[in-house]
């Protein structure tokens, strides 16, 4: 009996422990966590938020391609054609749908990257530590070696293989935008005259050698 | 207090609470993991070996036992030999909790090889995974029979089967609460336009009709306080006997719903799956021996008509 308690035991400790990292962030979580928090959240991490809220917008990938000897350029859209193939090959698209996790998620990351670096750099800033343009170079190199942004880039390299085997391009640019969803009001509205765009992220010409 | 303590540790004690269903439950893992396999067979060179454009990070969990990462990348189709047939062997019943605990680790081990491709489900089945670890979920589609040594057929046995059971029915409410308390928080889910931003996502899009129904107002404000509703109900209501069936018949309408509209396919099984451990014992007992009554007749039946034709 005395062994069957300390199960208990452990068990609703194990479950207070589970709750209380699951709740946002909140005085208590951050300043009560410390390391602790760092290893659950290394060996259990979960996250509940499903949708909560959901995007308001899909996302553009955009390759620019540029071949140097004559500004020959290319421009390619990944992700739209990539979630009409998906739904084409419903519900047998469990490829379409890996790829598509590979640079959705990619791009998401990019995405939070970019979110904790404007805050801290507002923060900085604000301080006057340091100026935006040097902050603004800061965090272009910052993302170019982020992994996320690796993905996107070699995937950049394998569609110009794929796509134009006898030209040869040197440099590649890589876009993340968004295509607003139209507000619920506005549903029924013509999409092509309320369609807004919004430019989340551009990197410079990126060698492909 | 310390009365209901011991008389709860006493009830769980007794019976296997999860007997029937905890292999059903196995062998729907077993099912996922290999059908996730197969998804990704292609993707292999991709995903998991860390040559390809995916820019692969360590697992960092090798890392703290002396392990390099690469060492399973560059082996991965060994890796993925060893983790098929532990998936095999855990099917069969085979090597019970201790293949339980090596296909826990090898499925955690390939989650953060490319952590990238994951949804909600793999997150949930990976706890669900750790819990079956001490269920016994052996009675049934083994084909190793049991002795009583093997198994855990004394009361400690059951006790810790039993609350492992609980924990993976405990983990489902506590999604379902964290996700209504992040819900609640969002403006769109608070005024009842949600579903209409869900349905207009394009990499969603699994049915011609999700535009349509993302204009309808009705269905969009009906489904979105559904769904709130449901998930912040759920943890509650799913243990009074009287709504259960009901709450169960609720989520199960909606990870199909969002199965069907939003081709979001393992993550629903997933968590239609786990309702089943709601479902009593006897309950699962009772439905399995009517079908394979059932079965039984039917194949006696055709194996007299064949022989009668024969003849």
């Amino acid at each position: 009996m005395i062994l069957k308690k300390i199960i208990l035991s452990v068990t609703l400790f194990y479950l207070v422990v589970t709750f209380y990292f699951n709740l946002p962030s909140n005085y208590l979580k951050i300043h009560c966590s410390g390391k602790f928090g760092n290893y659950f959240n290394f060996f259990m991490f979960q996250r509940w938020n499903f949708f909560a809220p959901p995007p308001n917008f899909n996302d553009r990938l955009y390759y620019t391609f540029k071949m140097k000897s004559n500004n020959k350029v290319e421009v390619y859209e990944v992700l739209e054609p990539l979630s009409k193939k998906k739904f084409e090959k419903v519900p047998f698209n469990g490829k379409e749908g890996i790829l598509d996790y590979l640079l959705t998620n990619s791009v998401i990351g990019i995405n939070d990257e970019l979110y904790k670096k404007n805050r801290f750099n507002s923060f900085l800033i604000a301080t006057e530590k340091q100026s935006d343009s040097s902050h603004k170079i800061k965090k272009d190199s910052e993302i170019l070696n982020t992994s996320n942004f690796q993905t996107l880039l070699a995937y950049g390299k394998l569609i110009i293989e794929n796509k134009s085997s006898n030209q040869q391009f040197d440099s590649v640019q890589i876009t993340i935008a968004r295509i607003i969803i139209p507000k619920f009001l506005d549903r029924y509205k013509n999409k092509d005259s309320i369609m807004k765009g919004e430019l989340f992220y551009k990197s410079g010409f990126i060698s492909l050698k | 207090m310390k009365k209901k303590i011991n008389s709860w540790i006493g009830s769980l004690s007794e019976s296997n609470h999860f007997e029937f269903y905890s292999s059903v439950f196995r062998i729907f893992i077993c099912v996922y993991i290999l059908a996730s396999l197969y998804n990704y067979w292609d993707y292999f060179p991709i995903i998991f070996s860390g040559k390809s454009f995916y820019s692969a990070e360590p697992t960092y969990l090798l890392e703290i036992f002396g392990i390099n990462s690469s060492v399973i990348r560059d082996h991965i189709n060994l890796y993925i030999f060893v983790y098929v047939i532990l998936v095999g062997l855990f099917a069969l019943g085979i090597g019970r909790h201790y293949t339980a605990f090596l296909l826990f680790v090898f499925f955690e081990i390939s989650q953060r090889l490319c952590y990238v491709v994951l949804n909600g489900g793999d997150n949930l089945l990976k706890f669900c995974l750790m819990y079956m670890i001490f269920i016994d979920s052996y009675k049934y589609f083994t084909i190793v029979k049991t002795n009583s040594r093997d198994r855990l057929d004394n009361n400690k046995g059951y006790f810790i089967s039993n609350l492992a059971g609980y924990l993976i029915c405990i983990h489902l409410c506590i999604v379902y609460f964290f996700s209504a308390f992040h819900k609640i928080h969002a403006d769109v889910w608070y005024n009842g336009i949600a579903t209409y931003y869900t349905l207009s996502l394009e990499r969603f899009k699994g049915t011609p009709f999700n535009d349509s129904l993302a204009r309808n107002g009705v269905f969009v404000t009906l489904s979105t306080y559904f769904v709130l509703l449901l998930e912040i109900s759920y943890p509650y209501l799913i243990w009074n006997k009287k709504a259960r069936p009901f709450i169960i018949f609720s989520a199960i309408l909606m990870h199909a719903g969002i199965f069907f509209f939003m081709m979001i396919y393992g993550f629903q099984l997933v968590f239609i799956a786990i309702q089943g451990f709601f479902i009593p014992n006897q309950t699962w007992i009772n439905y399995y021996n009517k079908i394979s009554n059932k079965f039984l007749l039917f194949s006696k039946g055709k194996i007299k008509y064949s022989i009668n034709s024969f003849l």
